[in-house]
This record gives C-alpha cells, structure tokens and sequence, in this order.
C-alpha cells in the first residue's frame, strides 16, 4: 500500500469515530431532551423546588372593649431533613450528629431519643419533625446552634390570653379546626384561607435567596366581637366558682344582659373549660350549659306568669284570692306549697312575695289551657334564643293540645316544663324594659380584615306586655326583694332590687328528687331598670333553698351597678298591698 | 472612417490632449494622536469602572434591603410575641393574684358616700383578709408566661410579714392627690 492510501484510509476511520461520537452524543442529547425530558426536569424540580404553605392569620375573638380572648398566634416547628443528617463543622470545630441532638433537647426541653428515632427512621427521607409547636424565643436558641440539616416550619397556633374567662362561649380549636362554641359557630367569620408558594434548595441543602414564587396569596379571617366585658365575665366566674364551691353544687350559671339592648355583658358556667387546657375538663363543662341545658326553673317563672295574666286583664295587682293549703286540680290531683299552711288572704303581689303556688294557679283558674300556654311562649319560652348558640336548647313548653291537667298549672310555677338560662334572661330583659323585647346578643359583628362587616345582630324588637304591666310586676318584685325569703341576702346597699327567687325540684327519671335547683333573677336599679342579673346553683348539696343563691347575686349586681357607675337609687319603696297573709 | 476616431467604448475623445481634472493624490490616512486614544481608552475605563460601582452599589443595597426586611420580621415576630406574654400579664387572674401578692383584697359590698347630703350607702365595713379568693378562674397559660413583675419599692404580703400598721401609719401622709396639669 503507497503511503498516501494509508494516510486517507487513516483519515476515513477518524471521520468515522468522530461521526460515530457524535452521533451517540446527539442520540444521548435526544434521550434527554426530548424522550426523557419531563421526567428528568420534573425530578430535578422535586429536588430543589420546596412548596410551602402561605398561612392566613386566623381571626380574632375580643370582648366588647376589643380585648383578645382567642387569637392566633405563630409556633414552629422544628424539622429535619434526615438525608442531609451528618457531622458538620461549625466555627472552625466538628460537631457530631450526637451532640447537636443533645444541644437540641437541651434548649428544647424535647426527648433526644424522639428526635434520634425521627433522624434515623429513614435515613433517605427528606423530612421529619423533630419538636412541634415551639415559641419564636426557642426558635431563635435553635437557629444560633446553627446546625445546617435543621429547618423550620411556621405553625399557626391558637391561644387563650385569658384562660377559661369566657371559655365557656368562645370554645377551642382541635386539630383539625374549631370544635365548638363561638369558634365553631362562627368559623365562617373567623376563618383563613391558605396560599402556597415555592423556593428553591440548593445541592446542599441550603435554600436559595429569592427563589420564592407566590402562587396563591393567604386571605386573613375576620375578628368575632363579643358583647361580653371580660373583667366583668371574670368576676361573675370568680363570684360563682366561690358560691358554688361553699354550697358543693354540681354547676351554677350567671347572666348578666343590660336591659336596653339585650347584650349578654357576662355569661358564666361553673366549671368552665380552660380552652388552653381542654383536657382539664370534662366533656360536660366544655360548653355553655347556659344555652344548652334546660332545667325546671321553678318560681322564678312567676312573675312572667303574673304580668301575663295582667296583661290579658284577667287579674289586676289587688285581685285578692284564698291561696288553698292544697290546690284541687280539676280533673283530679293537688298541688300544694313549699310550706304547709291554711289558707292564704293574698292579692296578686302577695302571691308573688309569698312565691304561693296554689295562689298563682288559683289567680290562673280563669284562663284556658291555650291561654297559659301562650303567656309562657310570649316570653319566648319553649323556643331559642335569637343568639342562637352552637347546641342551643329552645326548652319545653307543653303545647295545650297535649298537656295533661296537672302540668297546665305546674307550668305556672315553673315544673314540668323546661328552660335554659339563657331565655329566662332574655324574658327578665323584656319585663325590665317596660315590656319591649330586644333580641338577647352575644354577638356584636364580625369584621373582615378589609373593615366589611359580614355579620350583625338583629335589633327587631317587639312588644310583649305593656309598659304599665312591666312596670307594675317589676314593683311587685321590689316587694319581693323587700319581703319576700331572701330579703335578708339579696339586697345591695344604694339601689332598688327587684328580683323573683326560685327553688326547683329535680325530677330524675320521672319523679321529683331531693334535689334543687335554686335561683335569684333581679333587675336594678328598679325604678329605672339596666341591668339584669340571674344567678343559677345546681343541686347543692348542703344548702337547698334559694336563700343560698342570693349572696352571689347580691354580689354580681352590686359589681355591675359599680362597674357601670350607676347613680344610687331615687324615689320611695312603692309599698303594694299584699293582702292579709301576705305580710307586707 | 470619419475623422473622429471613436475609443472602444464609443465615447469620443479629444484628439491629443491628456484627460483633464484628473490626477492621482496621495492617499491620506487618517491620524489618532496619542492624546485622543489615550482621553478615549481612559474613559472607557473610567466608564467601566463607574458601572462597576454602580452595581455593586445596587446589588449591597439589595443586600441591605434583604437584610432590613428580614429584620423586620424579626421584630414584628418579637412584637407579636411580646404582645402575647403582656396579654397573659394583664389577665384578671393574674392581675388579681399579683393583687393578693402585693396584700390587697377585694371588698364586693363597696360603699357610696352621697355628696349631697353626706349619706353613707352601705356597710362602710372594711373587706377581710378571708374575703379574698384568687385563682378560680383557671388560666393555663399564667403557668408559661403570666409572673408577677417584682416592683421596685413595692413590698409584697411575704415581706411586710411581722410589720405592724403603725410602721406604715408614719410614713408621711402624701400632700395632694396628683392631677394632671391640664385645665
């Protein structure tokens, strides 16, 4: 072969190499970009690119001078991307995956063994927690041990500033959101929305400055505004858990509403849960028992009663009756008094101060079953208030259709028939104020971050009895304050009192126990009525008569007309008479 | 043949005279003093170097926004934080224990003295130590942040433990009621 055949054969074999190579490059270049391609980017997106939550800020809930009771709060969580777990030098000096595990628990206060188990349980895994929920302080500990494989995640956390001062009605979140009271009611008002977006980490684990894409932005929640006063709710609490305690009741319930707009100021329930300690309580006193539980309230009915049937002009204040020692019921069966006695000279007042029950079913014997029936309902008895609380009860009022003999005229001294406390106050509240009805409010508004106003009260009111009667059946209790049982207990030194006191058997599987249930519902001052208050002891165990329920309200309406700085009383006692037996 | 001679391209030409107007030059190439390229080079460096400032000027401005941002959230997380405790502070259960602290009861049959005509309303009866109850209203949080702040020259009911009243009945009687000093 000449020399110059070698040479071009030579550089045809190059020429093929060299085309062959590039043919495989370009092979290669087609896999990955186009065959592959998707796959690979996708892969390749999923390793560096980190989605994140953007977390809306929860709504409030404040009382009515804007106090927080419930708000939203910001914890971390402190993680851990175990397949960057190693021994890592800081400041010049090694530190090993022990050691950093310990400095963790130490400012943590977390187990080390826990996050030891979390590191090692998949060790290929890029992400687990290694201590939940912690405060920014701690986080800031964390940060400065400057271990490169942990992170931080925000975790939008709840918190109570006030513990169980209104707990009863703001409720508590679970953890899967808010299981009950205003929480839960109100979750359309309060809640966020989250948004997300994505950053970028780079091959060591490091996150990577301004690779932060915002893909839905969070929206905020509104903020729930209570009508209650928390220092107010505080001391009802207070006053309550005391009085209770002393008379080793089962619960107790106090209500507080200002008469000329219904807003409920202070609503407590003893026990009440702590919604920063759920766990502390137990199932039954994690809600407000007094919208959810009907009980018989018993005499603290009467002076509905009564200013109803003056009202439908069957009596008037000095229609005088015999209160019989037993009542006949027509039809079979008595009814007879707390106390035995003869009977009784009594006018309609005095029947009232005397709290007779045979009195004030012989004051009704004029009336038709429907006609009682509708005195009870008019009050808004047997249905829901219109705060219309999570779980509220609308009690029972037997309807005339079906009410038997005896519970038509039980029913008029409060037995047979149920209510919560919740519609007793707001039935004092219409009484108080001359009759008009102003819808009972736990609710102020609910406001949107944006100041729109997505929730408002109705301020319907109505008229139920006229302003005379109101008037005159509040005299009638100012009586009552004077003369009545709990004279001695229920007076607060200043102002004129009206109040009914109560003390209602318990029935417990059809018959009637040994138990009571004793209150005082009063209104002051009462020539010019503010504020209601009914004070609510379940079945004490050492003290059973309504006697005992009026050293708490005593308290609690002697704090209110403090509190709101009302002027002391004007004017006389208004004597009434209250018939021969009445002793006025 | 005519007596014009005609050139191969046809155009008639003088007969024995050169081409007039025309003459070769020297070609004159254009000449950069060294002052020009020296005036221009440097302020092209001089430009460079103006633009390098400038953006490194942009870029640790950047850097110091990134940094004052992130300090702000910082602050606004200690803010909040803050805002929390305090919350917890003046709860009225803690407000109410640091009260029982500092040996004060509550009395909750106040008393009313009616200007007018000098009318007492009520017992006029000092509250009892016995009348205090604190703490019934549970709050879990007072455990985590609520403390009663020490305060300076306030003694509390443990240190004034032993002390008669006659001690704090010397103390002088303060001169007024301090007021504002508006009208």
């Amino acid at each position: 072969m000449s020399n110059s055949a070698l040479i071009s054969r030579r550089i045809g074999l190059l020429l093929l190499a060299v085309v062959a190579i590039v043919a495989l490059f370009i092979g290669r270049l087609f896999w990955i970009q186009i065959v592959d391609g998707p796959r690979l980017s996708r892969e390749a997106r999923d390793r560096q690119s980190i989605a994140q939550t953007l977390y809306g800020t929860r709504g409030s809930i404040v009382d009515t001078n804007g106090v927080a009771l419930a708000e939203s709060v910001e914890r971390y969580d402190i993680t851990v991307s175990p397949k960057f777990v190693s021994d890592f030098i800081r400041d010049g000096e090694p530190v090993t995956i022990q050691e950093a595990l310990t400095e963790l628990a130490t400012v943590t206060g977390a187990d080390q063994g826990v996050m030891h188990t979390a590191i090692t349980g998949d060790p290929t895994s890029d992400f687990a927690y290694l201590v939940k929920g912690v405060t920014i302080d701690v986080l800031r500990t964390v940060q400065d041990l400057k271990i490169p494989w942990v992170y931080n995640d925000l975790r939008p956390s709840r918190t109570y500033p006030r513990g169980s001062v209104a707990g009863n009605l703001v409720g508590f979140m679970g953890t899967d959101g808010p299981l009950t009271g205003v929480e839960y009611y109100l979750n359309d008002c309060l809640k966020a929305t989250n948004g997300s977006s994505t950053y970028e980490r780079g091959a060591d684990g490091i996150r990577i400055p301004g690779s932060t894409v915002v893909h839905t932005d969070s929206v905020s929640g509104g903020t729930v505004r209570l009508t209650i006063d928390s220092d107010l709710q505080w001391f009802a609490q207070q006053t309550l858990a005391t009085e209770a305690r002393k008379l080793q009741a089962r619960w107790a319930t106090a209500i507080i509403v200002r008469v000329s707009d219904g807003h409920i100021l202070a609503a407590a329930d003893w026990p009440s849960v702590d919604p920063n300690n759920v766990d502390g309580s137990k199932v039954d006193d994690m809600g407000a028992r007094l919208f959810t539980s009907p009980y018989e309230p018993g005499s603290i009915v009467k002076p509905l009663v009564v200013a109803g049937m003056l009202d439908t002009g069957v009596i008037t204040p000095t229609t005088t009756i015999i209160a019989p020692g037993r009542f006949k019921i027509p039809g079979g069966g008595y009814i007879k008094d707390s106390f035995s006695h003869s009977g009784l000279s009594l006018t309609t007042a005095g029947v009232l101060v005397q709290s007779s029950n045979t009195g004030i079913d012989t004051l009704s014997l004029a009336l038709t079953k429907k006609q009682r029936y509708d005195i009870l309902t008019s009050w808004g008895l047997g249905s829901a208030t219109p705060v219309g609380f999570l779980g509220e009860d609308s009690g029972l009022v037997v309807s005339p259709d079906v009410v038997d003999d005896v519970t038509q005229f039980t029913e008029l001294f409060g037995q047979g028939m149920t209510v919560t406390s919740a519609q007793m106050a707001q039935a004092y509240q219409i009484l108080a104020n001359g009759g008009k009805r102003m819808p009972l409010t736990l609710v102020e508004q609910c406001t949107q971050p944006d100041g729109k106003v997505t929730f408002e009260p109705t301020e319907n009111s109505s008229k139920v009895v006229s302003k005379r009667v109101a008037k005159t059946t509040v005299r009638m209790m100012e009586n009552v304050a004077r003369y009545g049982s709990a004279a001695r207990v229920v007076k607060v030194p200043g102002y004129r009192i009206a109040v009914k006191t109560g003390t209602a058997e318990v029935a417990r599987n059809g018959k009637y126990t040994s138990d009571r249930i004793i209150s005082v519902a009063g209104i002051a001052p009462a020539e010019n009525p503010q504020f209601v208050v009914i004070v609510t002891i379940g079945m004490p165990k050492v003290r059973r008569s309504s006697y005992y329920a009026g050293p708490a309200f005593a308290t609690l309406m002697g704090q209110v007309l403090k509190y709101y700085r009302v002027a002391p009383s004007t004017g006389k006692f208004p004597a009434m008479d209250l018939g021969r037996d009445g002793k006025g | 043949m005519s007596a014009v001679t005609h050139s191969d391209f046809g155009y008639p030409r003088a007969q024995g005279s050169p081409r007039p107007g025309l003459r070769a030059i020297s070609r004159q190439q254009p000449r950069l003093s060294v002052k020009t390229v020296t005036v221009l080079v440097s302020a092209f460096v001089a430009l460079i170097i103006v633009r390098l400032f400038v953006t490194v000027a942009i870029e640790s401005s950047a850097y110091e926004i990134a940094s004052l941002n992130q300090q702000n959230v910082s602050l606004g997380r200690d803010a909040a934080f803050l805002q929390e405790q305090l919350n917890v502070l003046d709860s009225p259960q803690n407000v109410a224990a640091m009260a029982a602290e500092l040996g004060m009861v509550s009395n909750s049959r106040p008393t009313y003295l009616q200007l007018s005509d000098g009318k007492v309303w009520g017992s006029g009866k000092a509250a009892s130590a016995r009348s205090t109850s604190v703490a019934t209203v549970a709050n879990d949080l007072i455990g985590a942040y609520g403390q009663t702040p020490s305060l300076a020259g306030v003694a509390t009911r443990s240190a004034t433990n032993g002390e008669t009243q006659s001690g704090s009945a010397s103390t002088a009687a303060p001169t007024g009621i301090p007021a504002p000093f508006t009208h």
